[in-house]
């Protein structure tokens, strides 16, 4: 009696325990689908036609024009290391849908996100997806170039893409995609050395990254540009995302005597607000809206064009079989490439330092002006 | 050196240390709270990470529908309380390995916050960051005018008060009272009070709780006070301090309550050296070394209460009735 108990018990901790972790599991690699369409599908479906992965076969008796050359329809997937909330995916989201609605080709994009991917799990979840013979797009947004070298030429109808610093070119049918923000950050810092009052000016990152680093130094050297007394420094707060610790970060600034605090991460905004003549700078997507009260402006980084230079490779190789010839090198796309820009000016911002703003930005457009991609620690 | 010092002398930084200290603190110590009280009775809930999660989602939920910070605070008391039964049920009832069911909530709690999070602000585009209006600090009257003083104790929000609060009350429920020394009895030698008629099992139910719902509000704190944001690391390792910190505290309310302020002054502390950018002795500009101090002072505090450890002999080990 009492044995049959025991093993009672615990085949009931243990179905307990599977249905949590399952339940966990799920939770964790829950994915979104941002178009209105039903993608819902479940990447690791293995469709029984899904044998060929040209494109060109999946929907070739629905078009009616016979002079339809090529496919119609891509499909992409993309994993991210975090959230999609986070400005550094959330760009590129946006640039997508901004594509969807051009129909490039007369294309019809989708979209599926994947989030809280880690590297580790890269490898096996892109593989996942490229056999899944779903999509004709893996797009890894982040560090996964271990993960693409070692899957992307199993699978070589299908583009991969990989994003950032840290990275090491594939080649082929591997992609490494960046756009560089510092441009519009030294504009920014224009702002914070001409509106500052103590000239003193911080910035809150995550970790000593060269692509964390790049525009906070040239947020630094345009304040500096403007106001050669500037003094600077910047708190890593060891996290991707952390806002309350973010926050924290920003009131020992303002404490310390810093005015213009530029938030690398989120956070700082909030500290921000409850401090008297203290402004804030976004970074990487526009954020003025999140506090129109303390935020000025911000870097804001447009993945359009190297999103659509990734289209464009794959229409050619699948509508007229030219071969994916991903440079060995990451393609890096600044301000004039259209990569960048300033975001929205808040009002708050006097006409004259508008107006300096607006001149430099003509002068890096016009290449009379450079602006440093300095990796380095910010003095 | 000196430059660190000049810093460090400076009034206003004082008072921004302080003050910081005590509101990094107050997340850590309702959760250490919690789950030291939890421990006293011989369950060891690692499950504080996913609690503080929930409690964190489900504020920001229950602002979002009702608007209303006080619901707020009410529903993370609820998920923190609703989902720590889940763990006195797999630990008191079932008797499951604690270990192993306190990490797998973790990943529940936060696999669910996030899922529910996902379903509810669909339709909107990823630049469009969910924001919730947060609670304002609450300046005590009178109290909070006191130079220095006020503004780092008095000028806080009513969670950091409550956590404050809280310290004397659970130190009285747990040595001054019959319950207190009966759950603390379980918490050493449950067949002993098993023998004595001590009922174990709705005492263990409501220790455990008890430190689901500090656990949740020091995950609210975060989401409705500090920052009015929900993702799901928003916890970023704090229930783990938490776990630590009851370890440094060896078990005792009164130096759970330094244990939270210490990890606070330090974390203040090394944000506001960066926040100057002044470089450290020794160390220069790695300030990692900071985020490694509290941990390196519990192993410290371990070892040198080896002797006096006040742990729970019994602490993550199933009871079951008549056996050995």
């Amino acid at each position: 009696m009492k044995k049959a108990m025991n093993h009672r018990t615990f085949a009931l901790a243990a179905a307990v325990l599977a249905l949590v972790m399952v339940a966990g599991a799920c939770g964790d690699d829950s994915s979104t689908t941002t178009q209105a369409p039903a993608t819902t599908q479940a990447p690791a479906t293995t469709q029984a036609p899904a044998t060929t992965q040209a494109p060109a076969t999946t929907q070739a008796p629905a078009t009616t024009e016979a002079e339809m050359m090529g496919p119609t329809e891509l499909d992409i997937a993309m994993i991210l290391l975090g959230v999609q909330e986070e400005p550094w995916y959330a760009t590129m989201i946006d640039s997508i849908n901004r594509t969807m609605t051009d129909r490039p080709y007369g294309l019809d994009i989708t979209l599926n996100v994947i989030e809280n991917i880690a590297y580790a799990d890269g490898e096996r979840v892109i593989r996942d997806l490229a056999s899944s013979g779903e999509y004709e797009m893996i797009i890894a947004h982040s560090t996964y170039s271990d993960a693409i070298d070692a899957v992307n030429e199993d699978y070589p109808d299908i583009a991969f893409v990989f994003s950032g610093s840290g990275n090491e070119a594939v080649g082929g049918n591997g992609f490494w995609l960046d756009v560089f923000i510092h441009e519009p950050a030294y504009l920014a810092g224009i702002v914070a050395g001409m509106m500052t009052e103590t000239n003193q000016i911080s910035a809150v990152a995550a970790f000593p990254f060269p692509n964390v680093n790049g525009p906070l130094n040239a947020w630094v050297a345009g304040a500096r540009s403007v106001n050669p007394d500037i003094e600077a420094s910047v708190t890593y707060i060891e996290s991707w995302f952390d806002p309350a610790t973010a926050k924290e970060s920003a009131a020992a600034q303002i404490a310390a005597g810093s005015d213009m605090i530029y938030a690398e991460r989120f956070g700082p905004f909030e500290a921000v607000q409850e401090a008297d003549g203290v402004y804030a700078f976004g970074h990487f997507s526009d954020q003025v809206a999140f506090a129109p009260e303390v935020a000025l402006t911000g870097p804001v980084a447009l993945w359009d064009p190297a999103f659509n230079t990734v289209v464009d490779a794959w229409w050619a190789y699948a509508s007229e079989g030219t071969p994916y010839n991903a440079p060995m090198e990451r393609i890096i796309y600044y301000m004039v490439d259209g990569g960048s820009d300033i975001g929205t000016l808040n009002d708050l911002i006097p006409d004259d330092v508008k107006a300096a703003v607006d001149d430099a930005r003509s002068k890096i457009l016009s290449g009379e002006l450079e602006v440093d991609f300095n990796e380095g620690p910010i003095e | 050196m000196g430059e660190i010092l000049t810093h460090l002398l400076t009034p206003a930084v004082i008072i921004g240390i302080l003050a910081g200290a005590v509101r990094i603190a107050t997340p850590l110590l309702l959760a250490a709270l919690g789950e030291m009280v939890s421990e006293n009775s011989g369950i060891l809930n690692l499950s504080i990470e996913g609690t503080m999660t929930l409690g964190a989602f489900a504020g920001f939920m229950a602002m979002s529908w009702y608007e209303n910070l006080w619901m707020g605070l009410l529903m993370a008391v609820v998920s923190g309380m609703l989902f720590s039964l889940i763990m006195a049920l797999m630990t008191v009832t079932v008797k499951v390995n604690q270990v192993v069911a306190g990490l797998a909530l973790n990943i529940l709690g936060i696999g669910f916050a996030f899922f529910w999070f996902r379903s509810s602000f669909q339709d909107r585009s990823s630049l469009d960051v969910p924001t919730v209006p947060t609670f304002d600090t609450a300046d005590i009257p009178g109290l909070s005018r006191i130079p220095v003083v006020g503004e780092v104790l008095f000028s806080q929000h009513w969670l950091t008060y409550f956590a404050f609060l809280m310290v004397p009350m659970v130190w009285i429920l747990l040595n001054k009272t019959r319950y207190g020394l009966e759950l603390r009895s379980i918490g050493h030698n449950p067949e002993a009070c098993d023998m004595r008629g001590i009922n174990i099992v709705p005492r263990q139910y409501a220790a455990v709780v008890f430190g689901g719902a500090m656990a949740g509000l020091g995950g609210v704190f975060l989401s409705l006070a500090s920052t009015g944001m929900f993702f799901p690391d928003i916890a970023a390792g704090r229930g783990w301090i938490a776990l630590a910190i009851v370890i440094f505290g060896n078990w005792r309310a009164s130096w759970i309550l330094w244990g939270s302020l210490f990890f606070g002054l330090i974390d203040a502390l090394q944000l506001s050296l960066q926040a100057k950018g002044l470089s450290l002795p020794f160390f220069g500009d790695d300030y990692q070394v900071f985020l490694a101090l509290p941990f390196v002072f519990t192993i410290v505090a371990l070892v040198l209460n080896r002797s006096r450890s006040r742990s729970p002999l019994s602490l993550a080990i199933p009871y079951h009735r008549g056996e050995r």
